[in-house]
């Protein structure tokens, strides 16, 4: 059943794409899934072949043929350099800690060391192609007190992460006020809680799941 | 694995690159297009290999000097990941 919804994902995607790429893309992406492990992990790859063929059908040839697409093709392997990086300094945390896992909850003034030595330079090495390259960023003491203080600890390390790389690629000191205004225009900032804002959000999803009903007839 | 004579494919570049398969694919896709990558079907028979053919990558001599020239890049002011 689960390789029958894959089938049918990939076969939805693909119409998307112009016909002289269907066949190739159909027969590539069922090969991607078969390495793919997992029913889920099949899944969430087959709703990604959705989204990715919808961007490969609005790239159009003129946009193709615009000076802009050189330097897009440019963002595109510094995106990809910078997202091996980050993996690979995860992997590398993670192995470090790994027989290490417990529930602790550290104090605050726990937390602002950890969050520094976290912020270590991010390594870009690109092997085969002969790539490597250092980002390094610090975060002072009043940054990381801010984190600490504000952002929850599951969205803690993601809100390290956008501002020690947006500092080192903008070439940029981290301070307070930027790192209050660069988490705010990525949704990371604190969001004060009241009554009014509760409120608001039940009546706004009591809408969508009861919207408002029509005139009713009389009888 | 997979690969052979320094091609790779496209799963396997999602799993170095740790990115998923609706972002891989357009960056290929547009990589292979502006001729700095270029990609071929695996040799053999779908048949007889039991499953479908992979399709593999490989970047070009053109391709490995922009990427050298996009990572020193990489300090000057970076917006916007994705366009069209």
């Amino acid at each position: 059943m689960g390789s029958s919804i894959t089938r049918s994902l990939i076969k939805l995607a693909v119409a998307w794409l112009p016909r002289s790429q269907r066949e190739r893309f159909g027969e590539e992406w069922q090969s991607h899934v078969d390495e793919v492990p997992g029913k889920v992990g099949k899944l969430l790859c087959c709703v990604g072949f959705l989204f990715a063929a919808y961007n490969m059908a609005l790239t159009t040839r003129r946009d193709r043929l615009r000076s802009r697409f050189e330097r897009g093709l440019i963002a595109d392997i510094q995106f990809v350099a910078y997202n091996m990086a980050q993996s690979t300094r995860r992997d590398r945390l993670r192995s470090r800690f790994e027989r290490l896992i417990a529930d602790i909850q550290p104090d605050l003034e726990t937390k602002v060391p950890i969050l520094q030595k976290k912020a270590e330079p991010l390594e870009i090495t690109m092997e085969r192609l002969e790539i490597t390259k250092q980002l390094k960023a610090t975060i002072p003491d009043d940054v990381a007190l801010y984190v600490a203080q504000n952002i929850p600890s599951n969205r803690r390390e993601l809100a390290l992460d956008w501002l020690v790389v947006y500092s080192a690629m903008i070439g940029t000191k981290i301070t307070l006020p930027y790192a209050k205004r660069m988490l705010k225009s990525c949704g990371l900032a604190p969001r004060k809680i009241t009554i009014e804002s509760i409120r608001k959000m039940v009546a706004r999803a009591r809408m969508r799941v009861f919207p408002k009903p029509g005139r009713r007839k009389r009888p | 694995m997979s690969e052979t004579q320094g091609k790779i494919s496209g799963a396997e570049i999602g799993r170095m690159t740790n990115l998923a398969s609706g972002t891989l694919y357009p960056i290929l896709m547009r990589l292979e297009e502006a001729g700095w990558a270029e990609s071929s079907w695996e040799v053999g028979d779908p048949h007889k290999l039991g499953r479908p053919r992979r399709r593999l990558y490989r970047i070009t001599d053109v391709g490995i000097e922009k990427a050298q020239l996009a990572v020193r890049e990489i300090t000057l002011p970076f917006k916007g990941f994705a366009w069209r």
